[in-house]
């Protein structure tokens, strides 16, 4: 890696600049958090018999937090998994009551600092954290969530579920980009009136945090980022957090 | 599409399992590793780095079931194949009971599955990693037992070892990078579907 990276820097310059633009505040976490179930990600280590956790995941710490109705925060941040592999990002984080409204905020956001960069050849894949639940229950959940996240569709045919379930979990899994029945993802998409949104009910990989909509944003070579609606402490929030490094890479493709 | 190959016994098969897919393959000389076509780019590659070309580069491929648990790729995997079927085993000179092999060394080229396998019963073992003939480590002293394929028994009988218990079946199976799954969702699915109107077994 080049020393200073000015790409990395410009890229950094600009998602601040947008997020500014949009009045949110950046924050500055410690890197080093005490041990909470609630917190994920991050590198567990142990200090005078303390369980502390380096760089967890920033939406998983605030959660942790007090935070104001109307609160509007960003952070650039360098992430850390338990396999110890680092990523810088930067997001953004909306806690605000009207869940349809935050929600289409962020993802206005989203859409105005990808092309803020340049980036217009991306497509954003929407669903909600508990369609599967709500359609055939936690219990059935649990059993074919692995066949979900593999898109296995001919192991989920052959479980000992019933037929009705089977069907509507085949139907979500095969929902990418059809006409849907969920009225919030149906208002979500109208309201942003952007082609690069797909409604894609299949989409389950997401942090286990999230309640409500879940999105995923990527171009034809790279994932970018993700984001999601939560609860912090009673109230709703929303949010989003983009990958530099895979920002980065498609800006350098482009240029060639 | 790019398309990632198993070299080795799962290649023929693979090849044809593409071609049924309306994927024809045209690889004459497989000591080239990256072959490209008009319509495809294909990369042979050690089947045990087959789900890594996946899940970083290729769009589609084919690896077996203990590769791709043994890879940890987050990769998506549509379909179990009919063919490249075998157990996996644990194989020992003395017929242990499984909690017998508290403290013991296991010899293996799947440490990550050895690894899960014991931790979920709660059992601590040494692990050993090796690359091949996993099946000479109990004769030399090396390990107490060892974890790895069987196909038919031949060679674990031949080298005076007891199949003690079935860890996983294993076969071949598709195997799809998740970002072109989205990016080229209809054509991975055609593939996905035709493939799945040939014959195909579970677990």
């Amino acid at each position: 890696m080049v020393f200073p990276d000015l790409q990395i820097y410009n890229i950094i310059k600009k998602l601040r600049y947008s997020f500014d633009t949009f009045g949110y505040v950046e924050i500055f976490l410690n890197s080093i958090e005490r041990f909470d179930k609630r917190l994920s990600d991050g590198i567990p280590f142990v200090y005078n018999n303390e369980l502390y956790l380096i760089n967890p995941d920033i939406t998983s710490i605030l959660r942790t937090k007090n935070l104001k109705n109307n609160t509007r925060i960003f952070y650039v941040y360098e992430a850390l998994n338990k396999y110890n592999q680092s990523t810088l990002k930067a997001g953004i984080e909306f806690v605000n009551n009207d869940e349809l409204r935050s929600n289409e905020e962020i993802l206005r956001i989203l859409i105005n600092t990808m092309e803020g960069m340049g980036i217009y050849d991306f497509n954003i894949d929407i669903s909600l954290s508990n369609i599967f639940i709500d359609r055939i229950g936690k219990k059935n959940y649990e059993r074919v969530k692995p066949y979900i996240i593999d898109g296995n569709i001919m192991e989920i045919q052959n479980m000992d579920i019933d037929e009705l379930s089977k069907r509507e979990v085949i139907d979500l899994i095969n929902g990418r980009g059809k006409e849907s029945d969920i009225t919030f993802l149906n208002d979500l998409r109208k309201n942003l009136n952007d082609p690069r949104i797909i409604i894609d009910t299949g989409t389950v990989r997401y942090m286990n945090y999230y309640d409500g909509l879940i999105f995923e944003v990527y171009s034809s070579n790279y994932f970018i980022g993700a984001g999601g609606n939560y609860r912090i402490k009673n109230k709703n929030a929303c949010g989003f957090s983009v990958d530099i490094e895979s920002l980065a890479k498609i800006l350098k493709d482009d240029k060639k | 599409m790019i398309i990632a190959i198993p070299k080795g016994k799962l290649m023929e098969d693979s090849i044809n399992a593409f071609s049924i897919a309306g994927l024809d393959l045209n690889i004459e000389d497989n000591r080239k590793l990256l072959i490209k076509d008009r319509k495809n780019d294909m990369i042979l590659s050690r089947a045990m780095d087959v789900p890594l070309y996946v899940e970083n580069y290729a769009d589609i491929g084919i690896a077996g079931t203990d590769t791709i648990m043994e890879r940890k790729c987050d990769i998506m995997v549509p379909m179990k194949l009919n063919f490249g079927k075998c157990r996996m085993s644990i194989c020992a000179l003395k017929n242990y009971r499984i909690k017998d092999l508290k403290g013991k060394k296991i010899a293996t080229k799947y440490p990550e599955i050895t690894y899960r396998y014991f931790k979920k019963l709660g059992i601590d073992i040494e692990i050993v990693k090796l690359s091949g003939s996993i099946e000479l480590a109990p004769l030399m002293g090396m390990s107490d037992a060892i974890v790895d394929i069987v196909q038919t028994g031949k060679t674990i009988r031949e080298n005076k070892l007891m199949e003690i218990k079935k860890i996983m079946d294993v076969s071949a199976a598709l195997i799809v990078n998740r970002l072109s799954y989205k990016v080229k969702y209809d054509e991975i699915r055609n593939i996905i579907e035709k493939m799945g109107v040939k014959e195909y077994e579970y677990q």
